[in-house]
């Protein structure tokens, strides 16, 4: 079923002009009010390993170069980019850290658009490639970040050299996802090379989603490739040492995931994209209404959900799923689907 | 004109003008109506109103 790939998450996404010059002129009036990298600034701070010899504390955070970093937005570019994989994971991102002087780097494939003359899908004008950010600053930029140890067994000292030299080759970023030709990366796929460097591999690629809309989208966007690394899959075998969000409590954390699962599960293969999200030229990709009132009376809901189960989180996520969007029966909207041929 | 033009060719370089083909922008940019979409809420079986409120567990 050899269809196309997605790319990164700013594909239909339109750059909010006004939001940015509303937002430099908020940091320049600011100035030294940036957010500080403490528990204190941050709704979730969970540190989860203890540190040993091998890593440096940052902040409290035992890092060390190796380890995989992991986050999400959780954007409509967000749930765009996790839609067109047929497996839900948590998570849309990955890089790799490393410690360098003491301070940790995240080496990361990112794709930026480009300003362009004439037509054509976005996936031919998006440049970008492999940079190097503190992990400071990434910290506070993201929504959802997880920092991850890799798998038992890997070299650590390896996977951070891949990631130098990548950045010291100039590695572009691959807008149509195409694993097959290593001279180009998607975030995941550099993850997962960094990986195979220090002597571990990730799960197996997802194939892309069967969806008729994913399809037609996939089409348009020169995306040919028949699977995709999921960034989930990165950190599926690896251990988590820490989780971090400024404006989320770890309760809101899971609940996101929960939300994105659902949103997977009722996205059969008949249901267009257009049912979830909307683009419009001017206003970029955003949530339909009612996907939006289901994420944000979630969001609201699991404020109170610290003490909730998995279970019995994903069953509010699914009574608030019924309420907001519907009730969704899997078997009866199989039985309703339209007939393929 | 000439500031019109200009503006014509800033708006044309801006990244968010994507001309979408009419069979990606009838699977973006539409929605599917409530009784075949699982994302909006449908009526009750039996209520006959496709944008009834929907019966909360």
């Amino acid at each position: 079923m050899p269809m196309a790939r997605p790319r990164h998450p700013r594909l239909l996404h339109r750059p909010r002009l006004p939001a940015l010059v509303l937002l430099m002129a908020a940091s320049a009036l600011l100035g030294g009010c940036a957010t500080t990298l403490s528990p204190a600034t941050f709704s979730t701070w969970q540190i989860e390993r203890q540190p040993d010899e091998s890593t440096v504390l940052f902040r409290g955070i035992p890092v060390r170069t190796g380890q995989i970093v992991a986050s999400e937005q959780g954007s409509p570019q967000s749930i765009f980019l996790s839609l067109l994989v047929a497996d839900n994971y948590p998570f849309v991102h990955t890089g790799i850290l490393a410690v360098e002087d003491g301070v940790p780097m995240l080496y990361e494939a990112n794709g930026k658009i480009q300003p362009a003359l004439g037509g054509g899908p976005p996936t031919r004008h998006i440049g970008g490639g492999l940079r190097r950010v503190t992990l400071e600053s990434f910290l506070t930029r993201q929504r959802f970040v997880a920092i991850y140890d890799p798998p038992a067994g890997a070299d650590r000292q390896r996977i951070g050299r891949f990631a130098r030299e990548s950045l010291a080759a100039g590695l572009p970023f691959d807008s149509y996802f195409d694993r097959e030709d290593p001279s180009k990366v998607y975030c995941s796929e550099f993850t997962a090379l960094a990986l195979a460097a220090g002597g571990v591999s990730a799960r197996r690629p997802s194939l892309v989603n069967p969806n008729e809309s994913v399809g037609i989208v996939l089409d348009w966007l020169e995306i040919t490739t028949p699977d995709i690394i999921p960034a989930g899959a990165i950190i599926a075998d690896g251990s988590r040492v820490a989780l971090f969000s400024r404006l989320h409590t770890p309760a809101q954390i899971a609940a996101y995931f929960d939300v994105k699962a659902e949103l997977h599960r009722r996205f059969t293969p008949d249901q267009k994209l257009g049912n979830i999200l909307r683009f419009s030229t001017l206003g970029g990709l955003k949530f339909q209404p009612e996907v939006q009132s289901f994420m944000r009376a979630v969001n609201d809901a699991a404020a109170g959900w610290d003490q909730l189960s998995p279970t019995a989180m994903e069953q509010r996520v699914r009574a608030l799923a019924a309420e907001r969007l519907g009730p969704f029966d899997p078997a009866l909207a199989l039985a309703n689907a339209p007939d393929p041929r | 004109m000439r500031a019109l033009a200009l503006t014509v060719l800033v708006l044309a370089m801006l990244p968010g003008c994507i001309h979408l083909p009419d069979e990606v922008a009838a699977v973006v940019k539409h929605s599917d109506p409530a009784s075949s979409n699982h994302f909006s809420r449908r009526s009750a079986p039996d209520s006959g109103d496709a944008h009834g409120p929907a019966t909360a567990p």
